[in-house]
């Protein structure tokens, strides 16, 4: 009796917080239809932002672990299972999940994470393609085990589970994504995580101070896997139906590249890089066959020249690295790699008749390779006396992007396409680097105790 | 249950060399840079259409070969040639700027990945996503005859390559002045380079025979399966990783036995009717010797890679 | 005399952390010359950008009056500067006589560096009873021989020895300098990185001091160690 009335609240609760957060998001989400992204795209950025956060709580504590695809399929397939067979609120098959998850990654990580680096990662490999197998066979293993003359069907192998129930709402992933944002937040801080930052850094080190190194690495890699557990839960209700393949070695090797792409050195990396991998394919949709080319190059882009990932670009050391000129230096790599991005193949969409203002591709190849010049002969070096970055370079990148604002504004240009905020950005970009001012370079040297400091 | 032992050796056999001959690469890579080089399964399928398009010509573009340009033994050098190629530009682009910044390794693989897709991709974009094949009859496919065991003449060919390279590699590296330099370079870049080694130089000698050894097994396994689609390698890419560390990452007489026993793991599993679990014993057994004995069957510790 | 090694103004920087503050200095031909100064005042830095591991923020380098500042490593090693590095770095998984050969790695005449391997065994008899063994399992005295043979081989012209006493017993000690003694009385040009000003400064005919960056005292080496400052400092 107590129990139901408990229950009832609780739900009461949920359902408040949902619809309030329905109502929040139903404008942001027409917004994001509007540019391309519709309601399942988000709710599977969302969802690879969850995995993202399950990859981080591994990788935080310096584990390698790749196994976060095995134990999304557990979680899927657990929920799935139970939601469909068993009748179970999506709540409880969510937990149900979790647990399944948590529960396999226990003898999992007992021997697993003595092993280190590269092993480690091949070691969770191999146990996701385990589970996959195990997945796909369950059914005919069973059959023969327990019960030869009716078939027992579970997971349906390779078909896998058609007709699922579509529980997931979007309110629910932004709930549970701020909810563990909120306890990652706190954990970072507490006694748990500097634990877990001490043995990242230094395992010996953490070991003479007194941690348990074991015992935080299983608990990483348990909260981890039951992280992932309903991130599956959640995408099996996603999708109508799920098969063992959706969970393999790529899954696996995409969930890493979320968290190193987003950057590993914030809790939010793992959730933009998540968002990111999906977004970005998403985008470029329309490119057809060039999709799958494109992202991986700006994967590799992306790697090369954000080495901290996509979170650096938010932190303003990572703009004055080197001084304002090296950071101006950068603007205008950036603004004129856009510029020249524009002419490339598939990013010609200029405006509806791919015409812009009567230009030709090659016009815009010259316009690239003008404003590259101008960059290349007017930014050598620092002068002494300090001065501005390229004026040359901001009259002309400024000219024309005004020109370009002004006639979208006033319609000369019918329905821009990618290719011309992709041009007009990198004008910008361009035009702002070019007259930032900076000093002259400081030739002053350091107090002396810090040079005994220095490593010589 | 009755299986004809000395057939399904044979089949074992020569598929083993071609996974040994592809985890070669890895194995190279892998001990000279520290690094698993995931892209190494796109290599594998851009050395085999390399080899069709100069067989074929043209026509791989558009539609599929129905007549070749040029003798079929081409295919195997060019393949060669043409991973290589590929390999150590995927070392220029995807490599070199992470190496130079010190960045951890985690990123470099990350950035094979992308490197892997982007190929994958080119090559979808140029040959499209279908299945090519050479024309029918022009692969040596008959059994020879007068055998107790049914081989084909290609399977006999790609067996003698891969044992060839195989010899080959292990030559290069333990006896040769070139080995002496890659193992150098893999046991400390500076010391190396104060010996007067051009250390990016190395690198690049290193990708570019990994991929060769990759465009000749991948090319290989197009001929003996007639079937070459951009994303053959996936189907190789975690049995070369299982190879390498049942063997000992890094280790080149680990890689070539690991290959012939996945290889056998593989056709006995599937002789006796359980393709279905195949898999399972293979990472199982991936699972058991990480656990037990993470060096692999032959690795000697990290002081002894190369 | 003739000038093999002249380094003007060199100034080298960790970011903002100056570790050379212009320094000036010259090698001649046949010389033994010798840097001293106590932990962190540049000698190693200088070295290493002598070699070219490190790129200076300014100054000049030349090697038989040619400009070589700047250069990479390997071109160093090549034009005929080499290094011994500190903690003697020999090639742990390569035998000893691999070790050697790649000593040799940038000559091609297979019959002279044979000769040149045969003399190393013969000045290191230690070294020719195992020169079938794996480097990494020499101790260390053995290790550091093994470094300096292994130099020779390269017929340098001009040989750095970084630290080569650092972490080694007083006993090897004395005859690891033997060593370069006589490597001194081949006729063979050297530059000496050493914290043991005493014995330096025994060996060496000429010898810079170090202090944070900057050369304090310069000179030839006996009339250095009669310098009441740096008897007091480095060698009380």
């Amino acid at each position: 009796m107590r129990v139901a009335i408990v229950i009832d609240i609780i739900n009461a609760i949920f359902e408040f917080i949902f619809n309030v957060l329905n109502g929040a998001l139903d404008p942001i989400l027409t917004q994001l239809a509007e540019i391309g992204f519709r309601e399942p795209v988000v709710q599977f950025m969302l969802i690879n932002a969850i995995l993202g956060l399950s990859i981080y709580m591994t990788l935080n504590c310096g584990l390698f672990s790749l196994a976060n695809a095995g134990f999304m399929a557990v979680g899927a397939y657990v929920s799935v299972i139970l939601t469909q067979k068993y009748d179970a609120e999506f709540g409880l098959s969510l937990l149900g999940g979790a647990l399944a998850a948590g529960l396999v990654a226990i003898p999992i990580g007992l021997p697993v994470l003595r092993l280190r680096s590269v092993y480690l990662a091949i070691a969770t490999i191999g146990f996701g393609e385990i589970v996959r197998i195990v997945v796909l066979n369950v059914d005919t293993i069973a059959t023969d085990l327990f019960n030869p003359d009716e078939p027992i069907e579970l997971t349906f192998g390779a078909r896998g589970i058609s007709r699922i129930p579509k529980l997931t709402e979007t309110a629910h992933l932004v709930f549970f994504l701020i909810l563990m944002g909120y306890l990652l937040y706190r954990m970072q801080r507490s006694r748990f995580g500097r634990a877990m930052t001490a043995i990242r850094q230094d395992e010996k080190v953490a070991t003479t101070l007194g941690i348990n190194v074991v015992y935080y690495k299983n608990m990483a890699f348990i909260l981890g896997a039951m992280i992932a557990g309903v991130a599956g839960g959640f995408s099996g209700h996603a999708t109508r139906i799920i098969t063992p393949k959706d969970y393999g070695f790529d899954k696996a090797v995409d969930i890493l590249a979320y968290a190193v792409l987003g950057g590993l050195g914030h809790w939010s990396g793992p959730i933009i890089g998540g968002m990111a991998l999906k977004a970005i394919p998403e985008r470029l949709r329309y490119l057809n066959e060039y999709t799958g080319a494109l992202t991986g190059a700006v994967l590799l882009l992306i790697i090369i020249y954000l080495p901290s990932g996509l979170v650096s670009l938010g932190q303003p050391s990572f703009w004055r690295r080197g001084g304002r000129f090296e950071g101006a230096r950068r603007l205008a790599g950036i603004g004129v790699a856009l510029i020249v991005l524009t002419n490339m193949l598939p990013l010609r969409n200029l405006g509806s008749d791919e015409v812009l203002l009567g230009l030709e591709y090659w016009h815009l190849w010259g316009l690239g390779a003008g404003v590259g010049l101008i960059y290349w002969i007017t930014s050598r070096q620092p002068a002494s006396t300090g001065g501005r970055f390229s004026l040359p370079m901001s009259a002309v990148t400024g000219l024309l992007a005004l020109g370009l604002i002004i006639a979208g504004l006033i319609g000369r240009i019918d329905q821009p396409g990618d290719g011309y905020y992709v041009l007009v950005f990198g004008l910008l970009l361009a035009t702002a680097a070019g007259v930032i001012p900076y000093a002259p370079q400081h030739t002053e040297t350091p107090p002396a105790e810090q040079v005994e400091g220095s490593h010589a | 249950m009755d299986i004809n032992v000395p057939q399904q050796l044979v089949n074992a056999l020569w598929l083993g060399g071609l996974y040994s001959l592809f985890a070669l690469g890895y194995a190279l890579i892998f001990s000279v840079l520290g690094l698993l080089n995931l892209s190494h399964s796109a290599v594998f399928a851009c050395g085999a259409f390399v080899g069709l398009y100069t067989a074929c010509g043209d026509e791989v573009f558009t539609t599929t070969c129905t007549e070749l340009d040029r003798p079929i033994w081409i295919v195997i050098p060019a393949a060669m040639i043409g991973a290589g190629i590929v390999s150590v530009a995927v070392d220029r682009v995807a490599f070199w700027p992470l190496r130079k910044r010190n960045a951890p390794r985690m990123n470099q693989l990350i950035s094979s990945i992308g490197a892997a897709a982007l190929l994958v991709n080119l090559l979808q974009i140029q040959f499209g996503a279908a299945q090519q094949r050479f024309p029918f009859g022009s692969i040596p496919n008959d059994p020879v005859s007068g055998l107790p065991v049914v081989i084909t003449p290609i399977q006999i060919t790609a067996l003698v390559i891969a044992l060839g390279l195989m010899f080959a590699l292990r030559i290069l590296v333990k006896r040769t002045r070139l080995g002496r330099e890659m193992r150098t370079v893999a046991f400390n870049e500076r010391v190396a380079s104060l010996l007067g080694v051009n250390v990016d130089r190395t690198y690049m000698t290193a990708f570019f025979i990994a991929g060769a050894l990759a465009g000749a097994a991948g090319m290989m396994y197009g001929l003996a399966f007639n079937s070459m689609t951009p994303f053959m390698g996936e189907s190789v890419s975690l049995k070369g990783l299982t190879v390498i560390v049942l063997g000992g990452l890094g280790s080149i007489e680990g890689a070539v036995i690991g290959g012939f026993l996945i290889a056998a793991i593989e056709v006995f599993s599937v002789a006796l009717g359980r393709s279905d679990i195949r898999d399972a014993f293979v990472f199982l057994l991936l699972f058991v010797i990480l656990v037990v004995r993470p060096r692999g069957l032959l690795g000697q510790g990290v002081e002894d890679r190369a | 005399m003739t000038t093999l090694l002249q380094i003007k103004e060199l100034q080298v920087s960790y970011g903002a952390i100056i570790a050379l503050r212009g320094i000036s200095f010259e090698v001649h031909l046949g010389q033994v010359v010798s840097l001293i100064g106590a932990n962190g005042a540049g000698k190693s830095t200088t070295i290493n950008t002598l070699s070219g591991l490190i790129k200076p923020r300014s100054g000049q380098v030349n090697f038989e009056d040619q400009d070589i500042t700047g250069w990479r490593a390997d071109r160093v090693t090549r034009r005929g500067l080499v290094q011994v590095p500190e903690g003697r770095q020999v090639i742990a998984p390569l035998t000893v006589r691999e070790n050697l050969e790649m000593g040799a790695y940038l000559r091609r005449d297979k019959a002279e560096i044979e000769q040149d391997i045969q003399a190393v065994f013969d000045r290191f008899p230690r070294l020719k009873e195992r020169h079938h063994q794996k480097a990494g399992s020499l101790s260390g005295g053995e290790q550091q021989m093994l470094a300096l043979g292994r130099a020779l081989v390269a017929r340098p012209k001009l040989v750095m020895l970084d630290e080569p006493s650092m972490g080694l017993a007083p006993l090897l000690v004395n005859e690891v300098f033997a060593i370069i003694r006589s490597i001194k009385e081949e006729g063979k040009t050297i530059l000496l990185v050493e914290q043991n000003a005493r014995k330096a400064l025994e060996i060496a005919d000429y010898a810079y001091v170090l202090e944070r960056g900057q050369i304090r005292h310069h000179g030839p080496a006996d009339e250095l160690r009669q310098n009441e400052a740096i008897i007091k400092a480095y060698l009380g």
